[in-house]
């Protein structure tokens, strides 16, 4: 998967919507990909696009709704940079999985599901990454950290913000 | 013979007769002198019927028309509507009982779910008008609030008393489980 | 045939029925929560688990088919078993808050825990305890009590194909309501709260008012429209609380619209007439009847003393059978005057007319069974889910079950517009022009030619639908025309009728069972009144009045002489101009919603000596009016209506007469008994058993009329019940129609051709809003609140382009005046078009249209309700 280009910034105009449906032919049944690919390029699905791509693929906006509810993958809202994905799964759960969430939450002053006022990350325990070997783990927009500890993670995220930071840095010199 | 002859001229019947009259002379008075000294009521006495509030003054009542649906004298008149203050709240608008109809059968307060209902001890209220005896909402919550601790102690003596339920408004809508069938 | 055992009691079935069906058969009703007959099966709810006997399972009654030799058990202690624990697990996070539920005490759910003693849970959780969606102003959801049966749901999809709500999020926590959290918007049927089997969708407007024991339910007829729906009145001492419907009931199957759910409040609103008025010294003060009777009676006679033709009378098109019969039959025979008009022939004249010269009678000769077996279905000029709610669903289910083929002409998308195979978009007016040029193509081998094509572009319709309907109507043998306001009050529209009756002539349609033409009456009984002789032109039994054969028969039969000629509205105004009609009498009628002069009527109408109007509301004629007698609504009246169907179904008085209003009939006779004339009616049901007798194809009928109802409150089989025929004969409609031709070449061109709109160029038209009937569920609080004004409805992508809001005001400019009037930009309309709901219509609106009123030549009903306006955006 490839980083996600997130920023609200980010317009869809009605034409692109139409582009990407007429693509899947305007079938019913190809409603999960177009919304993953809006999903892709905006980090969420506004509402006044998930409306569009119902009138374009012939689906009820109630039925759409339905379905961006039903998917853990859709979000309607708008997320952070960087999406902390910590394992509380079994696995790592026994192996102080709470402590990382707990360390993030004191830290970044957020709660499971929120995003930092800066926009720059979002907190999401998920029940299984799939590496329990490396129990505890966390996922960052897609990168694996294993065997992780709560000092550790706060690390890491400092790493991000002077990442970002520096980024920024660059762009405006640049400009 | 002679027997049965000297009990009829000497009325010794009589005299067996005025022996309890007197014994009685002597013993402790039962009757009560009922507007100066009153009896003990117990605590299942069914007297008029009161409307409870919380703790925090509210009225309990939520206007479920149960006790309308209950009352086998057709007695109790319920209208209900959306609380003016409180849009997601029930409550009646209107309460009326009309005593003179009501048979104290205490169906009414067993069939309330939010214990709004109790039995007072009160008994002796009169009226020259009929209408004296159909009492609004507002006098029965009077009543209640005369009568204090005694509608609580109706309930507990008559099992429906909810421990859980403390008088607290918060446990408003949190009815009792209702226990039926098996 | 499939031989099922049911609890050892052997039934056969058809196959591919479910054990359901069997066990109903049988003879033991299986509980539902989800299922529903109209609808697919889910298997939602389980709790219609059945045993089957041979391999010890339990499985779902409901989705499970039967098969040969199939021994079930429905009420085993396994059965029992099963059930009570699927309770007991939907009981978990129901809150239990019975007591403050609207739906205790006909709650399902609740009745089934009292039968099966699961409210005693083995279980413990949480109970839900979600704040309530109040947004809607209609519904209240609760999420709490919701045990998703989804039946809602797919009664919002399947059967009133409107989708507006569905199920959100996942598991535990899914949730029903309008999508995006936003308020709910629909068609406000109400069809989801009715069907609910807990309290998780409320009626917000009677909100924790009533309680269902405290309530009678009347079974009555509901008079909004043509679809002749059953409902149930919930009154409590005598006062309307709510309406309601039962799953199956009448021919609308258990659903009724908007206006018949929720407009019941205008017949309990303040603002009602509820003494007679006198005029006195320019005002209307109140009287009394023995006041006012005596005074109306003198006048009348001594007016009709100086001759025939005298006195003219108006009747509404909600009036029953009976009054409209006692009516006119008071005109001709004591008032002895043949000026009669209804609001039925306005609406209806122009295709009741060519009809009834054609077949001979106003029954159609399909009802909604075939439209729902039709193979082509075209609806032109008509919005059926609108007009005619029911026969909206007809079409909806045709298309759905039956892959009818639906092709809608009309000028905007309606609600059905999703279900069509074309929507064909007609310019105003123009569809005579259409049906004229669809039956030469037909008959000259069904290909269109140049000149066709473009007459076509001219009146807007695209060639390539035009082309699919011909293949189409030539290939098939079952097809259904239904046609509806649009089409009756077009410029052409008696000329239309015509060119649609001869093109189902040279089709062969009308002897093909299952085709034929379905009008949509605009109010509750328009065909009745009709059929009962309340219009100048027919004499009951639709017997032609300017023929004096036909006169005497109705005179010998009365014992009078009648008079002729006389007239319609027209002539009555004319004959008011001249002084030669010096009184008139209204029946709930009012020119003044459609006559656009409204100072021409009120200084003609102040000519009159006598005007008496009986009305429920005061409307404007009041101004005018020399007396006005208040008449009791449909709601407090019995009598008989006349659906579309052509059902005749009884309303019963729900309520107590409103003040001192009293039914028309009752006025009319008691006028009668002051002018010391006389009339062989004693009371109302003397009016009936008159007609039942005259006309014995008049007795009511209806379908559906009685059903099975199960134990649990829960409705579990509609049966068929044997009713008397509402159709007409085919035979002699055959034969009739036979020597039938058509009185002029019905090809009028459309106004608007040639002409090419431009911009802010649209054809201003009035059309019928589905949240109203007729201009008094103005006078309806709840339907208000639903929709409280009227909006002109304005094409989206100009709105967009011009940058208009809904609710901003636009400057409609026509030839004869200019007003503002809000806008409301919906999709589909035509982008030469401009809609404005006809029940808002008011003296200004009126006023755009000039003095002139545009009277039909043929049928001499005002036409005319289009104009070309140009709109432009108040800044």
């Amino acid at each position: 998967m490839t980083k996600a280009e997130h920023g609200a910034a980010l317009e869809i105009t009605d034409e692109q919507i139409d582009q990407i449906c007429e693509e899947f032919g305007n079938r019913e049944g190809s409603v999960v990909q177009v919304l993953q690919i809006i999903q892709e390029k905006y980090g969420y699905v506004p509402a006044e696009v998930l409306e569009r791509v119902g009138d374009d693929l012939g689906i009820p906006h109630s039925k759409m709704f339905g379905v961006l509810t039903f998917y853990s993958q859709f979000y309607q809202e708008p997320r952070g940079k960087f999406i902390l994905k910590v394992c509380v799964g079994t696995a790592c759960h026994v192996r102080g999985a709470e402590l990382l969430v707990d360390k993030i939450k004191e830290n970044l002053h957020i709660e499971a599901g929120e995003n930092t006022e800066d926009m720059m990350f979002t907190l999401e325990p998920v029940a299984c990454l799939g590496s329990c070997a490396l129990a505890p783990m966390a996922m960052v927009n897609g990168n694996s950290f294993g065997k992780l500890s709560p000092d550790r993670m706060l690390e890491m995220i400092h790493q991000f913000q002077e990442e970002e930071a520096s980024e920024n840095k660059e762009s405006v010199s640049a400009s | 013979m002679l027997k049965k002859f000297l009990q009829t001229i000497l009325f010794s019947e009589l005299g067996q007769g005025l022996k309890l009259t007197f014994r009685h002379m002597f013993m402790k008075k039962i009757t009560v002198q009922y507007p100066k000294e009153k009896l003990t009521l117990a605590d299942g006495y069914r007297g008029f019927i009161a409307h409870r509030r919380y703790e925090n003054g509210v009225e309990r009542c939520v206007g479920c028309d149960l006790c309308e649906a209950i009352c086998p004298a057709k007695a109790i008149r319920v209208v209900s509507d959306i609380h003016p203050e409180v849009p997601d709240r029930r409550y009646a608008k209107e309460y009326t009982l009309d005593f003179t109809r009501c048979i104290f059968c205490g169906f009414c307060v067993v069939a309330c779910p939010v214990n709004a209902l109790s039995m007072t001890k009160e008994f002796a209220h009169s009226s020259f008008t009929r209408n004296g005896l159909i009492y609004s909402k507002e006098q029965m919550l009077a009543l209640g609030d005369r009568a204090g601790d005694e509608s609580d102690a109706y309930l507990k003596v008559k099992n429906m008393w909810d421990a859980e339920d403390s008088g607290k408004e918060e446990g408003r809508y949190h009815f009792p489980p209702i226990t039926m069938g098996g | 045939m499939v031989k099922v055992t049911i609890n050892g009691k052997e039934v056969e079935v058809e196959p591919g029925k479910t054990i359901l069906h069997a066990a109903e058969k049988a003879g033991f009703p299986i509980p539902t929560f989800c299922y529903n007959p109209r609808m697919d099966p889910a298997g939602a709810c389980r709790i219609c688990a059945v045993e089957l006997e041979d391999s010890k399972r339990t499985v779902m009654g409901c989705i499970t088919a039967v098969s040969d030799g199939m021994k079930v058990l429905t009420e085993s202690a396994k059965v029992h078993d099963a059930r009570k624990t699927n309770l007991e697990l939907l009981l978990l996070h129901h809150p239990l808050d019975c007591p403050v539920c609207d739906c205790g005490g006909e709650c399902p759910l609740q009745n089934m825990s009292f039968a099966y003693g699961a409210a005693d849970s083995r279980f413990e959780s949480h109970r839900n305890d979600e704040p309530e969606d109040m947004k809607s102003d209609v519904l209240v959801f609760n999420s709490n009590r919701c045990i998703l049966c989804g039946k809602c749901v797919r009664i919002c999809d399947e059967i009133q194909d409107v989708h507006a709500i569905g199920f959100i999020n996942r598991g535990f926590d899914t949730i029903i309501g309008p999508p995006l959290g936003k308020k709910l918007d629909c068609e406000f049927c109400g069809d989801c709260l009715e069907i609910c089997p807990t309290g998780a969708i409320t009626d917000k407007f009677v909100r924790y008012q009533f309680r269902p024991w405290q309530m009678e339910k009347i079974e009555t007829t509901c008079s909004s429209c043509g679809s002749g729906c059953r409902m149930l009145v919930d009154t409590e001492s005598e006062a309307i609380v709510r309406i309601s419907s039962q799953e199956g009931l009448g021919p609308n199957e258990g659903s009724i619209c908007v206006v018949g759910r929720f407009g019941f409040n205008h017949v309990q609103n303040h603002s009602r007439l509820d003494k007679p008025l006198i005029k006195k010294e320019h005002r209307l003060v109140p009287g009394t009847w023995s006041e006012v009777l005596p005074r109306i009676a003198d006048r009348l006679k001594s007016i009709v003393s100086g001759g025939s033709g005298r006195v003219a009378g108006l009747v509404s098109s909600r009036t029953p059978l009976e009054d409209a019969f006692l009516f006119q039959r008071f005109i001709r025979q004591t008032l002895r005057s043949n000026y009669i008009d209804s609001g039925a022939r306005r609406g209806m004249m122009n295709i009741a007319k060519p009809l009834a010269l054609a077949t001979g009678t106003l029954r159609p000769l399909v009802d909604n069974e075939d439209i729902i077996g039709a193979e082509v279905i075209v609806v032109i000029g008509a919005d059926p889910a609108v007009e005619s709610n029911i026969t909206g669903l007809a079409i909806k289910k045709a298309v759905r079950k039956n892959r009818s083929r639906l092709y809608l002409v009309h000028g905007q998308d309606v609600s059905v517009s999703t279900r069509a195979k074309e929507v064909i978009k007609l310019l105003p007016n123009s569809e005579a022009a259409f049906l004229e040029l669809l039956r030469k193509v037909l008959a000259a081998g069904g290909s269109l030619d140049t000149a066709s094509k473009d007459l076509l572009v001219k009146i807007g319709a695209s060639v390539e639908g035009v082309e699919n309907l011909l293949s189409d109507l030539s290939s098939s043998r079952k097809v259904v025309f239904v046609t509806g306001r649009r089409f009756h009050h077009s410029d052409a529209g008696y000329e239309a009728s015509e060119a649609l009756i001869a093109l189902l002539k040279e089709r062969g349609l009308w002897e093909q069972e299952g085709s034929g033409i379905f009008p949509l009456p605009e109010l509750g009984n328009d065909m009745g009144v009709l059929m009962m002789g309340a219009s100048y032109e027919w004499l009951p039994g639709l017997l032609d009045s300017g023929n004096p054969d036909n006169r005497k028969v109705w005179g010998t039969h009365w014992g009078t002489t009648l008079d002729s000629p006389g007239g319609g509205l027209k002539e009555i105004l004319a004959g008011i101009e001249e002084g030669k009609i010096r009184a008139l009498i209204t029946l709930g009628e009012n020119p003044f919603e459609y006559i656009p002069d409204s100072e021409f009527l009120r200084k003609t109408l102040g000519k009159l000596e006598l005007l008496v109007v009986i009305d429920q509301h005061q409307t404007e004629i009041a101004d005018v009016a020399h007396f006005l007698l208040p008449s009791a609504s449909s709601f407090e009246r019995p009598g008989h209506l006349v659906s579309a169907e052509g059902f005749v179904q009884p309303t019963a008085p729900s309520m107590a007469y409103w003040g001192e209003s009293l039914p028309d009939a009752e006025i009319l006779l008691r006028l009668v008994r002051q002018m010391g004339a006389s009339l062989p009616f004693e009371n109302f049901s003397s009016i009936s058993q008159e007609i039942f007798k005259i006309f014995p194809d008049l007795r009511p009928s209806t379908r559906n009329g009685s059903h099975f109802q199960g134990k649990t409150g829960e409705i579990i089989l509609a049966l068929p019940t044997p009713s008397t025929p509402h159709k007409a004969l085919r035979e002699t409609v055959v034969s009739k129609i036979r020597g039938w031709e058509a009185g002029v070449s019905p090809g009028q061109a459309p106004k608007a051709e040639g002409q090419e709109p431009s911009g802010n160029e649209f054809m201003f038209q009035f059309s019928k809003s589905i949240n109203h009937s007729g201009t008094f569920t103005t006078h309806d609080s709840n339907l208000m609140t639903i929709e409280g004004s009227g909006l002109l409805r304005v094409p989206r992508q100009w709105a967009r382009k011009m940058k208009v809001k809904k609710g901003n005001c636009v400057l409609v400019r026509s030839a004869h005046g200019t007003i503002s009037l809000p806008v409301d930009p919906v999709a589909g309309l035509s982008d030469r078009e401009v809609h404005f709901p006809i029940h808002f219509a008011d003296e200004r609106t009126l006023a755009l249209f000039g003095k002139d009123i545009v009277w039909n030549h043929r049928s001499g009903v005002p036409s005319g309700q289009t104009l070309s306006v140009t709109l432009e955006p108040v800044v």
